[in-house]
């Protein structure tokens, strides 16, 4: 038995039921016998999301709409801490980001996702196969490549 | 029993609400500076790894989340303010009924202070009364049945003022107990704390023991606790060090109970008071609401002992608490009753409670005594410290003032504490003295009293008077001062007017001056004009330079103009009117120019037409002459040939050689070139002719510019085509023709006073003769024929207009073979034949 302690070797199926529940014991491999303490799958969990994190940090697009985003949150705290007019117009006239928190973004669909993949690639894709950083490359490269396959 | 009325909504809503709102505030408050937190951390910098991204993704959390509970904060402090409001609302109607309803039945406390004053007063008259009758009666004014009928009419009526006095007396009593119950605010109940403490700590050991000491320990006590709690319910842990983590836990409560509902959040809130701490709250919020809004501390007494009967019964227990347990002995109860003894002289007290509570009275005086005088120490300092501003000449005024002023006010303010205690320990001094009047120690104690009451009378009023005086003499070097900024100010104004009026008197000399230059430059200016427009006129240089003149007129005019309007006075309309006056001026120097451009013209027109009629004549009478001469010469030559030919033909007849033949010819020749002369002249004479004519017409036409000029044309044409078929012969001797062309080709000698022109020139000249050609320059040099605007294309476009018209007039002019003119004109449809006779030419 064996726990997932990368992106490498953690399904992409398995990462998002996690994300969707909090449910760290589906970073086993295999049924827990008892040897494996909950502690030490946070641990992994915490590993894996480090993981994560090195691996978007790589996508400059993404870290810059970061940025944005932080740009954002600090106009939304100056608005909160200072309270006066001009600051809570300045954070609603550039208002983007947050908007995600009123609901008008449309959040993000795991199953969807999957299905424009496997267009994409033009073959089916298990996730309970596939790995996270796999996943993640190939939605990467569908997205500078455009939506058509090549 | 207490905790079932605390839970009164209407008792415990307003304190609670007030606790949730200043809670939820300070709540909000400990959010922000999270946020703060939050945002200097989020500031650090932009996200460039991973590990930035994770860190970001936390604060992003913390932000949410922090931001989600302050908006839960806020909402839950604006529903609580709203519903306190409300609160308010009721409670203040409800107090004013009630407070409305009490004083209905039992009056307000100063109606019955003053009803108690007027029963004490009719008291005192019916005593006197008495006596007087006793007197009387003693005296043998009245009889023992008069005596004892008044007597008993005064006596029932004293009987009737006492027993309403007495139960006036109990309702004012219970009035002052319900005041003292409601001086319950923590700050009072502080106050009381610190006077029992006082009280107790100038107590002896025996008295400490007694039973007023016993209970007066009792009574700091549980006041010690009550206020420890009270303090403590308001998050206020420095008189309860120890309880400061049960503070920080309540602080994680707070952060927890945002998640529950208002109900909850009540009940979690109460949970957390004791109740005694809960009503005292309560207590404290409703005072806090209604003083300085309703009818003052008593109004606010009464009202808050009858709002509820929760309060009341929160008043008894704490009443208890101090003691006060309805049997005496308790220090409220005894300053209620000695109080009570005072105003309304009431006799139920024992002297030993007087005493007791005058010796008590007279420690917390003397405490206060020591706080006046440490006060008044201070004070002096102050004192000396607005002393030295006061004094401080360096200093602006109102600083002095100020410092002149408070030193007043400190003194009279000084004065009124010190004199507060001492009159008052005064006062128990003499009700001490009054229960053992023979006491010489109190006696004594009297004395040295109103003995430290004139001192302190003295001290202030010797600190006072020279306060004041020194305020005087501040406002005296104020006024002197002001006296004398005045003067400067004034000296200064008149000095700043003479300057002003010296500038404007200056300045309106320059003003006239520059004014009187400028008149006079424009005088000059017209005087010159007129000048120059004098000297135009009257000087013989006018025509040659007169378009000069006019030119320099408009100049003048141009630069008058401009000088005007330089004048910055000016107003709109004396600029039009110059502008005006500038352009009427232009238009009439340009209609002088014209007037004379066009007389100039005429005078032009009639003098190339005279010239032209003279040069007329004088080529007619040359041409005449030379051809004159020269047909005398071919008949002089014609004679020699007719000779050549007799002889030649005589000697043909001999049979001797000769040249008949070539004298033949040469006769045959001669006679030829007579005929061409004849036709010369004919031609010439025609040319003449029609010169002549053309100059008769322009004097009809007088406005055609190009006349001269025509007619100098017509000149040269008529010169020109005089010698269009060759030049003359320029000798008669036939030795220089070097060969015989028929044509002027000889070879001549030419002497240097003699010149020879050449073929281009002569071309140029229209092939005239030598003979021509010194007519015309002796013409020329005379005077007579002038020769100019040829070049001019105006004058020659003039010229052809001219022409076109003369040809398009419907006249033909032609001149016969004797030389007359013939003018053909058709007018009206009528064909006109006008013969123009001349005398006639020799051929």
């Amino acid at each position: 038995m064996n726990v997932h302690t990368s992106i490498d070797t953690l399904p992409i199926g398995n990462y998002w039921k996690i994300i969707e529940t909090g449910d760290v014991h589906l970073l086993l491999d295999g049924k827990n016998d008892g040897t494996i303490k909950t502690e030490h799958l946070q641990t992994a969990w915490a590993l894996i999301e480090e993981e994560m994190f090195d691996l978007l940090a790589e996508d400059k697009d993404y870290i810059e709409q970061v940025n944005d985003e932080r740009r954002e949150y600090l106009r939304k705290l100056k608005a909160l801490i200072v309270g006066d007019t001009l600051s809570i117009l300045q954070y609603k006239q550039t208002s983007l980001y947050t908007q995600e928190e009123s609901g008008d973004l449309e959040p993000f669909k795991y199953h969807k996702s999957i299905a424009v993949l496997e267009a994409h690639l033009g073959f089916p894709i298990d996730d309970s196969k596939m790995s996270v950083r796999k996943y993640y490359i190939h939605a990467q490269l569908m997205k500078e490549n455009g939506t058509k396959p090549n | 029993m207490a905790q079932n009325r605390i839970e009164r909504s209407d008792i415990i809503a307003p304190d609670a609400l007030i606790s949730v709102i200043k809670e939820g505030r300070d709540l909000e408050q400990q959010l922000i500076k999270v946020l703060e937190v939050i945002q200097q951390i989020m500031k650090g910098g932009s996200i460039k790894s991973g590990g930035d991204l994770k860190a970001y993704t936390e604060q992003v959390r913390d932000l949410n989340e922090t931001s989600k509970t302050l908006a839960k904060t806020q909402n839950i402090v604006k529903e609580s303010t709203k519903q306190l409001d409300e609160s308010i609302a009721e409670e203040i109607v409800l107090n004013k009924e009630l407070n409305k309803q009490v004083d209905d039945v039992n009056g307000s406390f100063t109606q019955n202070v003053k009803l108690s004053v007027r029963y004490r007063l009719e008291l005192k008259k019916l005593a006197e009364q008495q006596k007087d009758l006793t007197k009387q009666l003693d005296r043998g004014l009245i009889s023992t049945s008069n005596y004892v009928e008044k007597s008993t009419v005064l006596s029932k009526r004293q009987k009737e003022l006492t027993v309403a006095n007495q139960q006036l007396g109990i309702t004012m009593r219970q009035q002052v107990k319900q005041a003292n119950a409601a001086g319950t605010s923590f700050d009072q109940l502080s106050i009381h704390l610190g006077k029992l403490r006082d009280t107790y700590r100038k107590l002896t050991a025996e008295e400490r023991k007694s039973p007023f000491g016993v209970s007066l320990k009792k009574s700091i006590t549980e006041l010690d606790k009550q206020v420890k709690a009270n303090d403590e319910s308001i998050g206020n842990f420095q008189r309860s060090v120890g309880n400061y983590r049960k503070g920080l836990g309540k602080t994680i409560e707070k952060q927890n109970f945002m998640g529950q509902s208002l109900g909850g959040l009540m009940k979690n809130f109460r949970a957390l008071l004791s109740p005694i701490g809960a009503v005292a709250a309560a207590v404290s919020g409703l005072t806090a609401l209604y003083l300085g809004s309703t009818a003052g501390a008593l109004d606010f007494a009464s009202a808050t002992t009858r709002l509820k009967a929760v309060q009341m019964g929160f008043a008894n227990d704490f009443a208890k608490s101090l003691g006060a347990d309805g049997k005496g002995g308790g220090p409220l109860d005894k300053i209620a009753a000695f109080l009570t003894e005072q105003l309304f002289g009431m006799s139920s007290f024992i002297r030993g409670e007087i005493e007791v509570l005058a010796t008590n009275r007279l420690a917390d005086l003397e405490i206060e005594a020591i706080r006046a005088e440490t006060l008044a120490a201070k004070q002096i300092d102050t004192l000396e410290e607005l002393k030295q501003v006061r004094d401080d000449t360096y200093l602006p005024f109102s600083k002095r003032v100020k410092a002149a002023s408070d030193a007043v006010d400190i003194l009279t303010e000084r004065e009124d504490a010190e004199l507060k205690v001492a009159r008052e320990r005064l006062k128990m001094f003499q009700q001490l003295l009054k229960n053992d009047p023979n006491n010489l120690e109190r006696q004594k104690l009297v004395a040295q009293q109103l003995l430290a009451i004139s001192r302190i009378e003295r001290e202030n009023e010797r600190l006072r008077t020279e306060a004041i005086r020194a305020v005087g003499r501040i406002q005296r070097e104020i006024d002197a001062d002001k006296a004398k900024r005045d003067r400067e100010a004034a000296a200064l104004q008149k000095k700043r007017e003479e300057e002003a009026e010296k500038a404007a008197e200056k300045k309106r000399k320059k003003d006239e001056l520059a004014e009187k230059a400028r008149l006079k430059e424009i005088d000059d200016y017209q005087k010159l004009d007129q000048l120059v427009y004098d000297s135009q006129i009257a000087t013989a240089e006018f025509e040659e330079n007169a378009e000069q003149v006019f030119e320099l007129r408009r100049e003048k005019l141009q630069q008058q103009r401009t000088f005007e309007l330089q004048n910055e006075k000016l107003t709109v309309a004396e600029r039009l009117i110059i502008q005006r006056k500038y352009i009427n001026d232009l238009n009439d120097i340009n209609r002088e120019e014209a007037d004379w451009k066009k007389n100039k013209r005429q005078e032009e027109l009639n003098a190339a037409i005279e010239q032209a009629k003279r040069l007329t004549s004088i080529f007619e009478e040359a041409m005449n002459r030379r051809s004159t001469l020269r047909q005398e010469q071919i008949v002089r030559e014609i004679g020699y040939a007719k000779e050549d030919l007799a002889r030649q033909q005589d000697l043909a007849d001999r049979g001797l050689a000769n040249t008949l033949a070539f004298e033949q010819k040469k006769a045959a020749e001669l006679e030829a070139q007579r005929d061409r002369e004849a036709k010369k002249q004919e031609r010439r004479q025609k040319t003449l002719a029609y010169l002549t004519a053309f100059t008769e017409y322009l004097k009809e036409n007088p406005n055609t510019a190009a006349g001269k000029a025509l007619a100098q044309v017509a000149i040269a044409e008529t010169v020109s085509g005089l010698f269009y078929e060759g030049t003359e012969s320029v000798g008669d001797d036939n030795a220089t023709k070097w060969r015989n062309t028929g044509r002027d080709d000889y070879l001549i000698g030419v002497h240097k006073g003699e010149r020879v022109i050449k073929t281009s020139d002569n071309k140029r000249i229209g092939n005239m003769s030598n003979e021509d050609l010194v007519a015309m320059a002796e013409a020329h040099r005379k005077g007579e024929y002038q020769v100019n605007a040829l070049n001019d294309t105006n004058i020659v476009n003039e010229l052809r207009s001219v022409r076109k018209a003369v040809s398009s007039s419907g006249q033909v002019i032609d001149v016969d073979k004797l030389g007359q003119m013939i003018d053909k004109r058709i007018e009206d449809g009528i064909k006109k034949t006008i013969v123009h006779k001349r005398k006639p030419r020799r051929i």
